[in-house]
C-alpha cells in the first residue's frame, strides 16, 4: 500500500519520541552539565607536561627542554627557554629544565605532534574541555605552572598509556642501572688486574678472576 | 552617583532557602536575557561543523535557551563566530553583527575565531575577530567539542546574570557612552582598511605573563 | 599508456614547428613533464584530449610556480700559450649571466575513459613582470577555469581566452599576487606570544621586547 514506509517511519519516531520520557535507552540526548559523555582514553585537548610528583611539580616535570616539540608544531604555538643551571631527573642524572615553557592555547590545534616527538615522554594530551573564558590575553597563554600536572593525574586520564609508559621507563631506567654496575665492575677488575702479581716470587700465585 | 545595594548570590540562594521570594527587576531582566540566547545561522568551517552537533539531539543547545538559529540577524541575539575569518569576509561579519539589534553577544569559537589558529600566517586570513568585534567568550579547541561550546555558552550565561543595569559597569545597550554600530573595513591595496579596530582590540602592554 | 618520449616523439610529428621536450623531475617521484611551448599549447592540449590512444580528458589541477630571476656563474678552462716556450697555462674564467625570472603554469592530466595518467603538461611565460600571459586552456577542459582563476590571483598570469578572468580567493582591489617569492605581507603580528624564526623580526617591529623569562621556581 502507498504510505506503508512512511508510517513505519513515523511510528518509530514516536516511539523514540515516548519512550525518550521513562526509558534511558531512548533518550540520546546527554544532559550536559548534569551528566557528561564517556571521554575515550585517546582523546586530545591541549597538551600538559608530566611531573613525577605532584608535592614539587616544577622540580620533576620530565621535560629537559630539548625544544623538538617547539620546533615540531605546525602552528609553533610552543615556546621554551632552557635553564641555566641543571637539576636531577628522576633517576639521578642532572638534567637542563625549561625556564619558560609557554604553549599558545588560541593557536594550539590539538594535532598530538608534541606528544609523537617527544623522546622523554614529558608532554601528554590532556582531556579538559571546559576551558571557555571572556579574557583572551591573560588566560589562553599557559606557561609551565598551568601545564605541570602529576603523572597520577596522568594515569587517572589514560591509564593504558600511562601503564605502558612507566613500565618502559622503569626498565630502561632498570637497563642503564645494570649497564652502570657491570660498568663500575668490570672497572675494578681492571683496576684489580695489575696489583695482584708482586715483583718477588709471592707464595701462592694470585687467582685471576 | 550612589550604587545600588547589591546581594551576593549567597545571600539570595540563603533567602530563597527561607522562603522569601527576592526578586530584584536586575535578576529578572537578566534571567530574561541569559536564558533565551538565540545565535544566528553562522557557521564558516569546521567549528560550524561542532556548532551544528551541539544543536542536534545528543547535545541539544535548546536546553540552555538557544531553542532556534535565526536566519536573520535583526532576530539573533548572539553572533557564534565559528571557523576560519578570512580577510575577505571580515567585512561581512562587522555588518551581520551591526545588524543585530542590541543584547547582542559574541562567542569567538575555536582557535581560528580567537587568534587565526594554525593559519594565522595565511595572506587572507584575518588574526582573530576580536580586530573588529567585540568578544564576549573565547573558547579554544580545533574543534571544540559541542560541550566546550555549551560550556561557554554557560560561561556566557553566567557573564549576562552577572550585569547591572545601570552604572558604569551596566551593557553597552544600557548605556549613554557608547555606540553600538562598529567600523566596517574596507578592502584595502594590500590589507583591510583599517587592519584593526583599536577601539575594540586592546592587546595589553606587557608581554605574556611571566 | 605509452612512455612520455614517445607522446613527445609523436607530438613532434604532428606539430613540426611546435616547442614541446620533455622535462625531467630529478626528484624520487620522477613524476617527468611536459614542457609546451606557448604559441602551441593550445593545439597540443586539444590533440592530447582528443587522441585515441591518449584521450586525456580529466584536468585535474592546474597549479603556478614562480621561478625567480637567477644568476648562473658559468665556469670556463682557459688555456693560455707560454710565450716563453713552456706548458700552456690553464686558467679558469667565471661569468655571470642573469638567467630571467618567469612564471610556470603545470596541469595533470588523466583520462577518465581510458584510465591512465598523470600527464604532467608545462607552459612558461616570457618574464615576471609585464610579460606574464599564456593561452588560457579553459576551452580544452572545464575543470581549468577556476583553477586558471586561482593562479592568475596569486601569481599575476594572464590567461588568454580564459571567459571569466577575475580574482577568486582575495578580493577584486587587491593589488598583490600572495604566492610570487617576493610577496610582502602585511605587518599584523601585534599579539605574538610564541614568536620563533623570521616572526620573532616582526613582533618585535610591532611592539618593542620587554625583559621576558619567567622568575626560576
Amino acid at each position: 500500500m502507498l504510505g506503508t514506509g512512511l508510517l513505519q517511519g513515523l511510528a518509530v519516531t514516536a516511539k523514540n519520541f515516548a519512550g525518550s520520557f521513562h526509558d534511558p535507552k531512548r533518550l540520546t540526548t546527554v544532559e550536559y552539565p548534569e551528566k557528561k559523555s564517556v571521554i575515550p582514553e585517546a582523546f586530545r585537548n591541549f597538551p600538559f607536561l608530566v611531573s613525577e610528583n605532584a608535592e614539587d611539580p616544577m622540580g620533576t616535570l620530565r621535560c629537559v627542554a630539548c625544544q623538538i616539540c617547539e620546533k615540531e608544531c605546525p602552528p609553533q604555538c610552543i615556546y621554551i627557554e632552557k635553564s641555566k643551571d641543571k637539576k636531577p631527573d628522576a633517576s639521578g642524572k642532572m638534567q637542563i629544565y625549561p625556564a619558560v615553557f609557554r604553549i599558545d592555547s588560541s593557536v594550539c590545534m590539538n594535532c598530538q605532534i608534541c606528544v609523537e616527538v617527544c623522546p622523554f615522554d614529558a608532554i601528554k594530551m590532556d582531556h579538559v574541555y571546559e576551558i571557555a573564558t571572556s579574557e583572551r590575553f591573560e588566560t589562553l597563554l599557559l606557561d609551565r605552572h598551568d601545564l605541570a600536572k602529576p603523572n597520577s593525574y596522568f594515569h587517572q586520564i589514560r591509564p593504558l598509556e600511562a601503564a605502558e609508559v612507566d613500565g618502559r621507563l622503569t626498565a630502561e631506567r632498570k637497563a642503564a642501572e645494570e649497564k652502570a654496575k657491570a660498568a663500575a665492575l668490570a672497572k675494578a677488575a681492571l683496576a684489580a688486574k695489575p696489583a695482584a702479581p708482586a715483583p718477588a716470587a709471592p707464595p701462592k700465585p694470585p687467582e685471576q678472576a | 552617583m550612589n550604587p545600588m545595594p547589591t546581594i551576593t548570590d549567597e545571600e539570595r540562594s540563603e533567602l530563597r532557602r527561607h522562603g522569601i521570594l527576592l526578586t530584584s527587576v536586575e535578576e529578572l531582566y537578566n534571567w530574561g536575557r541569559s536564558h533565551s540566547v538565540w545565535p544566528l545561522q553562522f557557521g564558516l568551517a569546521c567549528c560550524a561543523i561542532e556548532m551544528i552537533a551541539a544543536s542536534m539531539a545528543r547535545f541539544d543547545i535548546a536546553r540552555f535557551g538557544s531553542e532556534v538559529f535565526r536566519p536573520s540577524p535583526r532576530q539573533a541575539d548572539l553572533l557564534i563566530v565559528s571557523g576560519t575569518v578570512t580577510k575577505k569576509m571580515a567585512p561581512q561579519v562587522v555588518r551581520l553583527w551591526n545588524q543585530m539589534a542590541e543584547p547582542k553577544y559574541c562567542i569567538a569559537m575555536g582557535a581560528c575565531a580567537i587568534s587565526g589558529g594554525p593559519f594565522k600566517r595565511g595572506y587572507n586570513v584575518l588574526k582573530g575577530i576580536d580586530r573588529f568585534v567585540p568578544v564576549d567568550i573565547y573558547i579554544p579547541g580545533c574543534p571544540p567539542r559541542p560541550e566546550a561550546l555549551l560550556h561557554g555558552l554557560m560561561e556566557l550565561q553566567k557573564k549576562i546574570s552577572g550585569q547591572s543595569i545601570s552604572g558604569p559597569e551596566a551593557p553597552r545597550h544600557l548605556r549613554h557612552d557608547t555606540s553600538c554600530e562598529y567600523p566596517v573595513p574596507e578592502f584595502g591595496d594590500h590589507d583591510l582598511v583599517p587592519p584593526k579596530n583599536p577601539e575594540v582590540w586592546k592587546v595589553p602592554e606587557s608581554p605574556p605573563k611571566d | 599508456m605509452e612512455p612520455l618520449e614517445q607522446i613527445c616523439s609523436r607530438l613532434l610529428a604532428r606539430f613540426p614547428g611546435a616547442e614541446v621536450s620533455v622535462l625531467p623531475n630529478p626528484g624520487p617521484a620522477a613524476q617527468h613533464s611536459l614542457l609546451v611551448g606557448r604559441a602551441s599549447v593550445r593545439e597540443i592540449a586539444e590533440f592530447l584530449r582528443d587522441d585515441p590512444l591518449l584521450r586525456l580528458d580529466y584536468c585535474s589541477n592546474a597549479t603556478g610556480v614562480d621561478w625567480p630571476e637567477k644568476v648562473i656563474v658559468d665556469v670556463t678552462k682557459v688555456t693560455t700559450p707560454d710565450p716563453a716556450g713552456g706548458p700552456p697555462k690553464v686558467s679558469e674564467v667565471k661569468t655571470e649571466r642573469l638567467q630571467p625570472g618567469y612564471l610556470e603554469v603545470v596541469y595533470h592530466l588523466y583520462s577518465m575513459e581510458l584510465r591512465h595518467g598523470p600527464v604532467v603538461l608545462r607552459t612558461r611565460t616570457v618574464n615576471r613582470t609585464d610579460q606574464a600571459s599564456v593561452p588560457s586552456l579553459t576551452p580544452v577542459w572545464r575543470s581549468a577555469e577556476f583553477q586558471e582563476r586561482e593562479i592568475f590571483d596569486l601569481f599575476g598570469v594572464v590567461f588568454e581566452g580564459h571567459p571569466d578572468l577575475r580574482r577568486i580567493l582575495m578580493w577584486d582591489g587587491f593589488k598583490d599576487h600572495p604566492m610570487r617569492r617576493d610577496y610582502v605581507e602585511p605587518e599584523d603580528y601585534e599579539w605574538e606570544p610564541t614568536p620563533h624564526g623570521d616572526l620573532v623580526e616582526k613582533a618585535k617591529r610591532a611592539r618593542p621586547p620587554v625583559k621576558g623569562g619567567e622568575p626560576v621556581a
